[in-house]
């Protein structure tokens, strides 16, 4: 979407602001000097004049650059689609074929096509695709190690980086993930998740924690790790802060990881509401029930905070039947709109003949509408 | 004494001559890099993760529609047919008097549903909710005429996800463009609003409800708007997004925390600036609270709009606006230059009034004061025509500005005629054009309290390109 070349347009503007600045703090000067009487006609008249002459320029200047920029860029832009399309055309063909991949060294738009095949092809294909683009000299590497790269091209290089999803990625990606800029931090923490192997998630886990992410984009990046998440998420459920203990119990549950939902039930009793709303929303994702737990989720459903008795009773269905069936009807009750939603939908599920009772006789006219409003909803 | 009162409106007008356009160029350049900075933060590749893994926020897009007939149709069909995994279109007829509520239940096979609801904020009476049954996520509410935040309010109340887009029924959304701003929600808990970039759709190919490509329109007034939107959003929202004190997200496309709004009372009723308003308030809570939180432009989430094509829809629609602005600065007036509200009640009001409420006065009166100043012998009329030809050509450079960060950013006008023509219109914008919406805003600045709350008809002709209208 965003094309090269920004730097040469924001020079151009920086030196027309600065023209312009020039140009109007010249006039102000004079024509206060002339409204005081301090300076003559001719004086203010050749500081207007250099003014408008400045501004013209500026403009033709402007006016040139963009009419320039859009026919070279048209041209180019039309090249490298020619490019990539043929490039696609002789990979698929290596691929399924018997004919060879372009020889290297690759251009940028045959390069682009690889990464973008990569992408879309799943299985061998795919392990196809990776091998080349291992055996192909790291042309990322340069960029990302550089120290005076624009961030424009370090950004370009992590993503590159984050489609080819090769192992060596990572030591290029891992130090961006301390760099002062959030944006370059984010994009690296991407690219490691999308590479990591296996191995190590020690060092991946502490080093997301020490990126400082917030914490909506340590969730993204730790939901990308996909199959590869659990010895990660472990590590961040074991010393994880509030942010990462949060990302981990949303990703456990996103990511349906059964494996860690014995390790996800206590954190129903954090002392956080946040994070044990996140263990709760979880469990109610792994369908499974908080075993030894059961009293934090009772509690929960007392607490005066409407988000926690939410979380609570769409839960309850997984706890002991009589404690379920009392609560959600006693919830149906609740002051709270939502609450009272949650729990209707809930008997729903658990126990439909009850919520047809409840739409009839709950001695709250508040619930006796909300099941009714759920049933008609069925 | 009349001649010192030219003399002094003299040096008044070069003083904020000087301070407007060098504000104006300020936000260029900082609206630039801002651009750039989002442009290049969300690639294609993140968009991918973004869909296929369940980090998303689910949105409720509010759809206000008063006597929308031509429109509606495609606009929901647009919406409905967004890149976002989980999401709801709640259309609310405003008491429409055409047959807005009809073409719905044509198009979408509506039945009505009796809902149960929190009503957390008040708004007329509602009086059917319909469910469509071929798109199970689309609600058509049909409910008393209250105006646009009244709509909008019985929207917000009927809501089920913690996000709202508010879009105009006249509008559509760029596939992604749900996507774009709601990852701005997730990565950031503090961000509170968000909002995208209007382009005029006039001129573009239409296609099931979705924006094939961008065409320059043939109507005069239509190019000059597209001109000015470029401006407006490439350099003036972006500058101030840039800063932290945008104050105003246009009520056609953007993006809310429900909670948030719910907060502050949702939309405001009897202002026709209900969007200014509701952002305003929203920074003013949230500073009041010393809340940390975020309100911000994006450019790349577009939403395509009719623009108006007759001088008198757009007179009244700048007149609206206008009065708008005026009816926030007034309600707001305790935020002007109180430092408790940092750099929105320092910079951004005083801008908003000084040099927006009040430049179309400045221009006028400036316009006035030269046959009068002429008659007068005072007119130095060489000098007098420099210094128009100063302003005139700032003007444009302006203009130029936005259309080059358009260029490096969308050119979605790919054709290089297109693009010499898009620079000629901001030429011609400053000879005349700009001129009228000045008188227009001059005389809304003396209607405000007159006119409170009028919004005026609007004149539509439909979203879809004639070629592909059915007969």
């Amino acid at each position: 979407m965003w094309r090269q070349g920004e730097w040469v347009y924001t020079l151009l503007v920086l030196g027309i602001l600065l023209a312009e600045v020039w140009a109007l703090g010249q006039m102000s000067v004079v024509f206060l000097g002339r409204f005081f009487e301090g300076t003559s006609y001719p004086q203010a008249y050749s500081a207007l004049l250099q003014g408008v002459i400045l501004t013209g320029l500026s403009l033709l200047l402007l006016s040139g650059y963009i009419l320039l920029y859009h026919a070279l860029t048209t041209a180019a832009e039309t090249h490298m689609r020619q490019e990539k399309e043929a490039s696609v055309t002789r990979f698929t063909e290596a691929l399924f074929g018997t004919a060879q991949p372009p020889p290297p060294p690759w251009s940028k738009p045959t390069l682009e096509a690889l990464l973008q095949m990569r992408e879309i092809l799943k299985g061998a294909e795919a392990q196809k695709l990776q091998e080349w683009l291992e055996a192909y000299p790291n042309p990322w590497e340069g960029p990302l190690r550089r120290r005076f790269a624009t961030r424009a091209t370090r950004l370009k290089a992590l993503d590159a980086l984050a489609q080819a999803r090769i192992p060596r990625a990572l030591p290029l990606a891992l130090p961006y993930l301390h760099h002062k800029d959030p944006l370059l931090r984010l994009v690296a923490a991407r690219t490691v998740a999308r590479s990591a192997p296996t191995q190590a998630p020690g060092t991946l886990a502490q080093a997301l924690l020490n990126a400082d992410l917030p914490r909506g984009a340590l969730l993204e990046v730790l939901l990308l790790l996909e199959d590869r998440a659990v010895p990660v998420l472990e590590q961040l459920l074991s010393r994880g802060n509030t942010k990462g203990l949060w990302a981990a119990l949303e990703a456990v549950g996103r990511l349906r990881l059964l494996a860690l939902a014995r390790r996800t039930a206590p954190f129903v009793a954090h002392s956080n509401p946040e994070v044990q709303a996140a263990a709760m929303r979880a469990l109610l994702r792994l369908g499974y029930p908080p075993e030894g737990h059961a009293d934090a989720v009772v509690k929960a459903l007392r607490s005066p905070q409407e988000f926690l008795r939410i979380h609570a009773v769409r839960l309850l269905p997984l706890l002991r039947r009589t404690v379920a069936e009392s609560e959600l009807w006693k919830h149906l009750g609740d002051p709270s709109f939502y609450v009272r939603r949650a729990a209707a939908q809930a008997l729903a599920e658990f126990n439909y003949e009850l919520l047809q009772r409840a739409a009839q006789e709950h001695p709250d006219r508040y619930g006796q509408e909300m099941a009714a409003q759920v049933l008609r909803e069925r | 004494m009349l001649a010192y009162f030219y003399l002094y409106y003299q040096v008044f007008v070069l003083g904020y001559f000087a301070v407007l356009n060098l504000l104006y160029a300020w936000f260029s350049l900082v609206g630039l890099s801002m651009v750039a900075r989002y442009a290049r933060e969300l690639s294609e590749l993140a968009l991918k993760d973004l869909l296929e893994r369940e980090a998303y926020l689910p949105i409720s897009i509010l759809v206000p529609a008063y006597n929308e007939e031509k429109t509606i149709v495609e606009s929901v069909r647009s919406f409905l047919g967004l890149r976002f995994p989980e999401f709801e279109v709640v259309v609310i007829s405003d008491g429409s008097k055409d047959r807005t509520v009809e073409k719905l239940h044509e198009a979408y096979a509506l039945v009505e549903e009796p809902v149960v609801f929190r009503k957390a904020i008040d708004s007329r009476p509602i009086r059917t909710i319909y469910r469509s049954l071929r798109y199970p996520n689309l609600v058509v509410v049909d409910k008393d005429n209250g105006g646009k935040a009244d709509a909008l309010n019985a929207g917000l109340n009927l809501a089920r996800y913690p996000l709202f887009c508010a879009v105009d029924a006249d509008s559509l959304l760029d596939g992604d463009a749900l996507l774009r701003a709601s990852r701005l929600f997730l990565e950031d808990d503090t961000v509170l609003a968000v909002g995208g970039t209007i382009r005029p759709l006039n001129g573009a190919s239409v296609q099931g409800g979705v924006v094939e490509a961008l065409r320059l329109p043939g109507g005069f007034l239509e190019r000059m708007q597209i001109v000015e939107y470029s401006r407006a959003f490439f350099s003036g929202r972006a500058g101030w997004s840039a800063i932290g004190a945008l104050l105003i997200i246009s009520g056609a496309f953007g993006l809310f925390r429900r909670q948030a709004v719910l907060g502050v009372g949702g939309y405001r009723t009897h202002t026709v600036g209900e969007d200014m308003e509701l952002v305003v308030r929203l920074h003013r809570s949230a500073r009041e609270r010393k809340q940390p939180y975020r309100i911000v432009y994006t450019p790349d989430p577009i939403c395509y709009t009719e623009v108006p094509t007759d001088w008198k829809t757009l007179r009244k629609q700048r007149n609206r606006w206008h009065r708008g602005l005026w009816e926030v600065l007034w309600t707001h007036r305790a935020m002007l230059f109180n430092p408790r509200y940092g750099r929105l009640g320092m910079v951004a009001m005083p801008y908003f009034l000084f040099f927006e409420a009040l430049s179309p006065v400045v221009e006028v009166l400036g316009y006035l004061m030269l046959p009068l100043a002429y008659w007068l012998g005072l007119l130095n009329l060489e000098f007098a025509l420099l210094f128009l030809l100063l302003a005139l050509g700032f003007g444009v450079l302006l203009s130029h500005l936005a259309i080059g960060i358009e260029t490096l950013l969308f050119k979605r006008y790919a054709s290089l005629w297109e693009r010499l023509l898009l620079l000629g219109m901001g030429v011609l914008e400053v000879l005349g054009y700009r001129q009228l919406l000045a008188l227009e805003r001059f005389v809304a600045s003396f209607q405000v309290w007159r006119k409170r709350g009028v919004w005026g008809e609007m004149r539509r002709k439909g979203l879809e390109s004639p070629q592909v209208r059915g007969p």
